[in-house]
């Protein structure tokens, strides 16, 4: 029975034929009519061509990938040196971001160095004081004794080199009033808050928002900008937090500004501390007394520029300070409205 | 090295188109070549076609080729399968040529007088035509030709326990198609197990 099945199966063998001579014949001459046709590749040639073509594919496969794979690495190195307005300067944020998993100072390094290349470049003064504000947020993370810090210090210097700012204002601040004059740079308004300001540290009292801007004005308003900037977003907190200071302070004006961001501001704070350099130290000479905690840190300085430092590095801060302090306000009404226009026109900076 | 000592002689005068190369690799070859078509197409004369159509293409392939004289083998084998089955295909769409799933006598259905047609088993074609394409070649690569469950893998594509089966199928469909041989001393047990594997396959 098992054997059944296989010889059934073994009838397919009658399938099986041979090739007759015709149509061996035949077939033979077709393929020699074929090969005649055919192109005849010397055995080494066949080989050595193919081989060629191979190579060449790899070649050509090779530098595909470097192609594809170069395009996005070569826009990122493209990217390194951008500056905020560069065509590629959103590859480098994104590239940053990226980066930022490893290397946690990668992106206050970026903002200073941004800085840096836009003071390089002569950047104009709004662009400059966003940047500052940038690196300036940037930098909060960032230790204080850092090679970033000293550099973004530096790279402060120049602006108020450049512009006749914070570094200067502080000093000449005690000037103060003058400087409004001198503080065109930044917002005439404030500037011209900052006369009254002439008790510039009335309007830290107050003002803080706008007193800031009022202090500021005397100093800067530009330092606002700038340095203030910074400043202004910790002064926030700062007016929360240390109003005390800024009473204890309110003599001493705009340290408390100052204070109020070496304290509140966490960043700004710190920033306002350097940028003021001077100022703060001011600051604290000044207000110290009452602002101290925040001061401290500011201190170094001298009392020195105390108003005008003040102002400027205050300004910013002073913002957040002022509000509490809302007690200086000594010109009131004006220093509102300073304040307020100020605010206005400041305003959009550090948060923006 | 191949099993195929001869021909991976001359493949390499095949690549090169050496015209000596070429006759040799026929001889060696068209026999099977030409049992697989006709076990494929049950028309001697379509088969033959089919095989130098083969080494037509071979012919302008051979530069190309890899391998030794089994692959050399494979190479043909799948070159006659596909143009089996473009014939195939060709009748399907022209039922006048269908004389491959017909159950009349092949000599009837092809005038050719080559003599194979003529001793072909009526009830066998017949069967034949009622298998697929697929179980068809199965049967007639191990059957007729007789190559290996390896061989057979590289003509058909496909991994060597999936041919194995697919052999196995088509064989069970196949000996329950066919009726018992005559002779069989057993007769009744056999055409029992013939409808058994009928329902099986037919499943």
């Amino acid at each position: 029975m098992s054997r059944q099945p296989n010889q059934r199966l073994e009838r397919l063998r009658a399938y099986t034929v041979e090739i007759d001579e015709a149509a061996a014949a035949r077939h033979l001459a077709a393929i020699r009519f074929a090969l005649a046709e055919a192109p005849v590749p010397a055995a080494a040639s066949v080989t050595a061509s193919s081989s060629r073509r191979r190579l060449r594919r790899r070649v050509a496969a090779a530098l595909a990938s470097l192609v594809l794979a170069g395009a996005p690495v070569g826009a990122a190195v493209a990217a390194e040196g951008s500056v905020p307005g560069d065509l590629l300067y959103p590859v480098k944020q994104v590239t940053e971001r990226v980066r930022s998993i490893v290397d946690h100072d990668i992106v206050a390094e970026h903002r200073v160095g941004e800085l840096e290349t836009l003071l390089d470049r002569g950047a104009d003064e709004a662009t400059i004081s966003r940047q500052t504000r940038r690196a300036r947020l940037a930098l909060a993370d960032v230790g204080d004794d850092s090679e970033l810090r000293r550099r973004f210090e530096h790279a402060l210097g120049r602006i108020g080199d450049g512009g006749t700012r914070h570094g200067q204002d502080p000093a000449t601040d005690p000037a103060g009033d003058s400087r409004p004059g001198a503080s065109d740079d930044s917002e005439v308004t404030t500037t011209t808050e900052v006369p009254h300001s002439g008790g510039p540290d009335a309007t830290t009292g107050d003002g803080d928002d706008s007193s800031g801007p009022s202090d500021t004005s005397g100093n800067g308003d530009t330092d606002r900008d700038r340095v203030g900037d910074g400043s202004g977003d910790g002064a926030p907190d700062r007016d929360g937090t240390p109003p005390d200071d800024p009473g204890a302070t309110g003599p001493g004006p705009d340290e408390d500004a100052g204070g109020d961001e070496h304290p509140a501001t966490t960043g700004g704070g710190d920033g306002g501390g350097e940028m003021t350099g001077g100022t703060g130290a001011a600051v604290d000479g000044a207000s110290s007394p009452g602002a101290s905690s925040s001061a401290g840190a500011v201190s170094s300085t001298g009392a020195v520029s105390s108003a005008g430092a003040v102002s400027s590095a205050g300004a910013v801060s002073s913002a957040g300070a002022v509000s509490s302090a809302g007690v200086t306000s000594p010109t009131d009404p004006d220093r509102e409205g300073a304040a307020v226009e100020a605010i206005g026109s400041q305003s959009p900076h550090p948060r923006g | 090295m191949s099993g195929y000592p001869e021909l991976d002689e001359v493949v390499a005068g095949v690549k090169a188109r050496r015209e000596d190369a070429f006759t040799a690799a026929y001889h060696l070859t068209a026999s099977a070549l030409t049992s697989f078509a006709f076990g494929m197409l049950h028309d001697r004369r379509a088969a033959e076609d089919a095989v130098q159509q083969a080494f037509l293409e071979l012919v302008q392939a051979a530069p190309t080729l890899r391998g030794d004289g089994r692959s050399l083998r494979a190479w043909l084998f799948r070159s006659v399968r596909f143009t089996c089955l473009d014939e195939l295909r060709r009748r399907s769409r022209h039922p006048e040529h269908l004389t491959a799933s017909l159950p009349e006598p092949p000599a009837l259905a092809d005038p050719s007088p080559t003599g194979a047609e003529s001793g072909l088993d009526p009830e066998l074609e017949h069967a034949m035509g009622r298998m697929t394409e697929r179980q068809r070649t199965l049967l007639v690569l191990k059957h007729v030709v007789g190559l290996s469950g390896d061989e057979i893998a590289r003509i058909v594509g496909g991994n060597r326990a999936a041919v194995y089966a697919a052999t196995a199928r088509a064989e069970r469909r196949l000996r329950a198609l066919l009726p018992a041989v005559e002779s069989a001393p057993d007769a009744a047990s056999s055409s029992v197990t013939e409808r058994h594997d009928l329902e099986e396959t037919e499943r």
